[in-house]
């Protein structure tokens, strides 16, 4: 059954539709839980609120623009809600103190499973940042406006994301070097 | 070596068409939050204290204490008629009492000839009641009118002998006044179109009555039944006055029900339970009790933690419902802080801020990177909305009662302090803190009186929050201890 009709089907309420909607995205809509969410737990917990969201508003999709995109920006909301605070002290980024965040794609040779762990380890306003700009391709104002911080804030959080996953990256990659040294010994 | 490139297009080259299943997630689970929500269901507890508190109401509501008997007295009068000149008058007095047990006095009351010092007494015709009344107000200061002799009623000297009596009588007296009474009655009936043009032609001035007659009346009264006088004295100033006209040869009857007690009591009891209110302004330090566990992290419950004295403040409105109980609304600001002490720096930075969404700034990481253990204090602030309901125990110089009831307390806002031996900075707000939470109240509250209308209070009252204040696991109910001190005025 192509989307539309399954979507039309949604809107009438009709169980099977609802729940073929659901088998054929939720791998997708787990994937973006998984990057925005701090866990598996999370982002499972955020799954469920959003397909009860979809479906509760599916009558407001009115077929203008795809479907698929209209679902991901409800998880990824979900995921903002959740996460969305305030910082106390917010301090734009000091265009001097900038380091580095380019990195050798050799070194980054992890599994897929890690690499989102080390998204997920980041604090919830660098992670809601990174993955908003790098991953979705969202700008520093969307971002700013979604996230109720300035666009300079958003910038300097994109910076420390970098920062931290960099660091992250490189103290892993010392110990696999080192594991993999003391293995040769 | 290839070249280098930004990590964030790392990332996003890597996880492209990164998918996963759900491993907890089932369809079933998500139809089944589809269906239609039940019914919101009050909590239990809100329902009992609810319940409570309507029943406390309705007790106290229903036992307003007036107190009254079932016994009344019969006095009567009687005077021969034979020794009237004039037609005699019976008046009847009601007196509607606003307690459950009503006071029926009825007397007949002669009407008076000659000018009082006292004053005099106006008479108009009560159109809508039986033809033959009229109704009497007393008018203190004011003119004689002597057209009404026709009206007026002279009570023989020798008719003290017959009238007193005692207050008791014995059954066969009561049905010889009742028939008496009721004789009267169906005479004055007889008589009342006999009597409708002399009515019809009571004129304004003719209404007037003086009473000189009266007052002598009065006093025979007093030296005869001086309680019933007493009481009439006390009650009839404001009530309304029944006057039956009766045929001139007519039996003239006094009774009185009235038990001579009552109407002092009556105007007493009135007394002592006019509405009071009073509003009240507090402030209010707060200790916060701290149990085992945390409301920033799981992984602080193992830390040392402690509660601090903090301050509020706050207004309330109070209601006596009767001489005791009163009921009362208020608001309150309230603040809580609660420290966690001997916090590891890397723990701090690498699950406790970001978990509860706090992004340290460079400027706090340098700054705190330098020591090895950090103290964190949460402070939340609360709307508090109390509705409470309180009891007089000793009524005396100092007013002590016991005070329970419920609030709704709603975040106003946290904050989180780190601090270390050298500096305290402002780190951010913990955003697992509840936005609202209920709390069961009980403490005393003491009234010092300053003067007429001014109290001071000291109410030490335990709050304790019924659900946990933080959604992190290791959170705990909140119990705090507080003295609400301030001033009331009651009006």
């Amino acid at each position: 059954m192509d989307v539309h009709k399954l979507v039309k089907k949604c809107q009438k309420n009709n169980r099977e539709a609802q729940s073929e909607l659901f088998h054929l995205y939720k791998d997708v809509l787990f994937a973006l839980s998984l990057k925005y969410c701090k866990n598996h737990d999370e982002a499972e917990d955020n799954l469920q609120d959003v397909f009860i969201t979809i479906f509760k508003k599916i009558h407001q999709y009115k077929f203008k623009g795809s479907f698929e995109g209209w679902m991901k920006r409800i998880t990824i909301n979900k995921a903002i809600d959740k996460y969305k605070k305030t910082p106390f002290l917010d301090i734009e980024l000091d265009e001097n103190i900038i380091t580095d965040t380019t990195i050798d794609p050799d070194i980054v040779q992890f599994p897929l499973d890690e690499l989102l762990t080390f998204i997920q380890s980041l604090p919830d306003s660098y992670r809601l940042v990174f993955n908003l700009y790098e991953m979705d391709n969202y700008s520093h104002k969307e971002i700013a406006k979604m996230l109720n911080i300035s666009e300079g804030t958003s910038k300097s959080n994109l910076h420390r994301a970098k920062v931290l996953l960099k660091k992250k990256i490189m103290s892993s990659n010392n110990c696999l070097k080192k594991i993999a040294i003391s293995n040769g010994q | 070596m290839a070249s280098k490139k930004d990590i964030g297009e790392i990332f996003r080259e890597q996880l492209e068409g990164f998918n996963e299943s759900p491993s907890r997630v089932s369809w079933e689970d998500i139809e089944t939050k589809l269906k239609p929500k039940e019914r919101y269901r009050i909590p239990y507890w809100v329902l009992s204290i609810g319940l409570l508190a309507i029943v406390l109401g309705a007790i106290v509501t229903l036992n307003l204490p007036i107190n009254s008997s079932n016994t009344e007295n019969v006095t009567i009068i009687e005077v021969d008629p034979e020794n009237c000149n004039e037609f005699p008058i019976t008046q009847i007095e009601e007196i509607k009492s606003t307690s459950k047990n009503n006071v029926l006095k009825q007397s007949i009351i002669p009407t008076p000839k000659t000018e009082s010092p006292k004053g005099k007494i106006n008479a108009t015709t009560n159109k809508k009641s039986n033809p033959t009344d009229i109704t009497f107000t007393e008018n203190r200061n004011n003119t004689i009118n002597k057209k009404t002799n026709s009206n007026v009623l002279k009570i023989n000297q020798n008719s003290k002998k017959n009238i007193g009596r005692k207050p008791s009588l014995d059954n066969n007296q009561i049905t010889k006044v009742k028939n008496q009474y009721q004789d009267n009655l169906d005479s004055s009936k007889k008589v009342g179109n006999d009597h409708q043009s002399d009515r019809n032609d009571i004129n304004p001035e003719q209404k007037e009555v003086t009473t000189s007659q009266f007052s002598n009346l009065e006093d025979e009264k007093e030296n005869v039944v001086p309680t019933a006088s007493n009481a009439q004295k006390n009650v009839s100033d404001n009530e309304e006055q029944k006057i039956l006209m009766l045929p001139k040869k007519d039996s003239l009857l006094i009774t009185s029900t009235i038990k001579p007690s009552d109407s002092t009591d009556l105007h007493k009891t009135e007394k002592e339970f006019s509405p009071r209110f009073s509003i009240q302004a507090h402030i209010i330090p707060i200790y916060n009790f701290v149990p085992k566990g945390s409301l920033i992290d799981n992984t602080l419950s193992a830390n040392s933690n402690t509660g601090n004295v903090s301050l509020g403040y706050g207004i309330t409105l109070k209601s006596h419902l009767n001489k005791r109980f009163y009921s009362r609304i208020g608001y309150n600001h309230l603040r809580i802080t609660n420290e966690v002490k001997n916090i590891k720096t890397d723990t701090l930075f690498t699950s406790v801020l970001g978990s509860i969404g706090i992004a340290p700034t460079n400027q706090i990481i340098q700054i705190l990177n330098n020591q090895e253990e950090i103290n964190l204090t949460q402070k939340i602030n609360y709307h508090e909305i109390a509705m409470e309901l309180g009891y007089d125990i000793i009524d005396k110089k100092v007013i002590t009662s016991v005070v329970g009831g419920i609030s709704l307390v709603i975040l106003n806002n946290n904050t989180i302090t780190a601090s270390s031996l050298s500096n305290t900075i402002g780190s951010g707000r913990n955003n697992k803190i509840s936005k609202t939470n209920f709390s069961i109240n009980l403490g005393a509250s003491f009234q010092y009186k300053l003067s007429k209308n001014i109290y001071f209070n000291v109410e030490p009252i335990a709050k304790y929050q019924l659900q946990d204040a933080s959604n992190n696991r290791a959170s705990y109910k909140p119990f705090y201890f507080t003295i609400q001190t301030g001033f009331s005025y009651e009006f």
